[in-house]
């Protein structure tokens, strides 16, 4: 368990950290999601202290990180990067082993090791061991950034925004990799992304971050069901497309005439992408039909609505 | 002419060959002493930024200094022969060792000094491991050019009694022998 207590940490440009207080539980994969600024990879990075709180505290299973020996405080947490990183002029399995290098593991063993972490993603030792990182893709490449972090098989594994330089249907894969190791492995993930899609699909605990608070924190359903304020109502309306917004959304925001019965051509249900398609067929309106009335939708109802929701 | 230099050529090899020799010999310890004394130093100074640019203005300032004028600021120092010689050329090589290692190793990627650090991978390992092999390049590179640079400026030697293919050059001017002079100056240019 990884606990933040009132962490406070300043620069001259202002407040990174604002009187943090967080616990992370045990054992799944927890997210740090959040706009730009808002403290989500300085409160990552104070874990494995690449950055010092100004106040509070942090404490790792109930003992002050900074009363662990930094050394060994780092070489078990892993971590990874959103640049990946690899070592350039060390081999693939070299760049995996590279902390078992430090802790004087025999040749042997690091070579067993890497091999078994390479097999655990679906690359084939004999193949990739001996290549040079500049030979791989970059979602090969962050394959091998994810298992060089386990490599000691630490219990806790930093995550800062690894997957944001990929394309998407690698970041997917990935995606899905990371959740899939978590469950094998059962350490804690502690995971940073700005894109709320990607917390939703991975995070178990999601905690939203802005301007150095945290806004709320809690399970994906959780934070939809009952998103806290404003701002965590908005973040996530950001990321919904307007798939997610029905006729019925129109009709409740006032727009629309009451018209006597007449063949309908959408239901309440439909989508307003649905509702924007069939305008265009019928320019001169549409007709709905909800609880026994029917009711006349035009293009100037949904032009109007999408100018106070946005879309 | 061409038939003067010949003539040298064939009845003096042995004394060409040894002031070859010569000239290589001061050429290469110089190169020693620099590399041992820059790259260390340079080294050490990745950690202190002030004192690094201290260095490289230090350093820089030194390739100022005519060479005639080090010499001749040495030899009252530790007299004429090899040792001013050396000494004067270790100075010259200095700049370009040091600022192309220190360049080498200050212009390594950032995301791989964050990744190494946040492995806890302690000093020794990051440079031997990772730094240096990076910084290579860079570091072979200067070493090159301080070669070059010395083994040009080595010329001098002979002014002051070190030997080396500067005497042909010396003595051709002094005794007006447009053979021995050429022979001195195109070995010279050629060598690095």
């Amino acid at each position: 368990m990884i606990e933040f207590k009132q962490v406070t940490k300043a620069y001259d440009a202002g407040l990174a950290l604002n009187d943090l207080t967080l616990t992370i539980p045990d054992n799944q994969v927890f997210v740090l999601v959040g706009p730009s600024g808002s403290g989500k990879t300085t409160t990552l990075k104070m874990i494995n202290r690449l950055i010092e709180p100004t106040n509070g505290s942090i404490l790792i299973d109930g003992q002050p990180i900074d009363q662990i020996d930094l050394q060994t405080l780092r070489l078990n947490t892993g971590y990874v990067l959103q640049n990946i990183a690899l070592f350039p002029n060390l081999t693939i399995e070299d760049n995996i082993t590279i902390q078992l290098e430090v802790l004087k593991w025999p040749k042997a063993k690091r070579q067993q090791r890497a091999y078994e972490l390479l097999a655990l993603v679906d690359l084939a030792p004999a193949q990739y061991a001996q290549r040079y990182p500049s030979e791989l893709s970059g979602g090969e490449q962050q394959r091998i950034g994810i298992i060089r972090a386990l490599a000691n098989n630490p219990k806790v594994i930093l995550m800062d925004e690894p997957f944001s330089a990929l394309d998407p249907v690698i970041k997917t894969q990935l995606q899905d990799l990371v959740v899939k190791l978590q469950r094998q492995l059962h350490n804690t993930v502690i995971f940073v992304t700005h894109d709320m899609k990607e917390a939703l699909r991975i995070g178990q605990t999601i905690a939203v971050m802005r301007a150095g608070h945290i806004q709320q924190v809690g399970t994906a359903e959780m934070i939809f069901n009952q998103p806290e304020n404003e701002f965590v109502r908005e973040f996530f309306d950001i990321e919904r497309s307007a798939d997610a917004e029905t006729v019925q959304a129109l009709l409740d925001s006032g727009l629309g005439q009451l018209v006597d019965s007449q063949p309908v051509q959408l239901q309440v249900t439909d989508s307003i992408a649905k509702l924007a398609q069939k305008l265009v067929d019928y320019p001169t309106g549409v007709f709905v039909q909800i609880a026994q009335q029917t009711w006349l939708l035009t293009m100037a109802d949904l032009t109007t609505f999408i100018a106070k929701r946005g879309v | 002419m061409a038939t003067q230099i010949w003539h040298i050529l064939t009845t003096q090899s042995g004394e060409i060959v040894q002031a070859l020799g010569q000239h290589l010999a001061i050429s290469l310890v110089a190169l020693l002493i620099a590399a041992v004394i820059g790259i260390p130093l340079a080294i050490i100074l990745t950690e202190h930024k002030r004192l690094a640019e201290l260095m490289l203005q230090v350093t820089s300032v030194l390739q100022t200094i005519p060479s005639l004028a080090l010499l001749g600021l040495l030899i009252p120092l530790v007299g004429i022969g090899t040792v001013p010689a050396v000494i004067t050329l270790v100075l010259y090589a200095l700049m370009p060792i040091f600022q192309n290692t220190y360049a080498g190793l200050t212009g390594i990627d950032p995301a791989l000094k964050e990744a190494e650090i946040a492995f806890g991978l302690p000093r020794r390992k990051r440079l031997l491991r990772i730094e240096i092999p990076l910084a290579m390049p860079l570091i072979i590179s200067g070493l090159r050019i301080a070669l070059v640079m010395i083994i040009g400026t080595a010329t001098l030697a002979a002014l002051i009694g070190a030997g080396g293919l500067g005497t042909y050059i010396l003595v051709g001017i002094q005794s007006n022998n447009n053979a021995l002079l050429v022979i001195g100056a195109a070995l010279s240019a050629i060598l690095p």
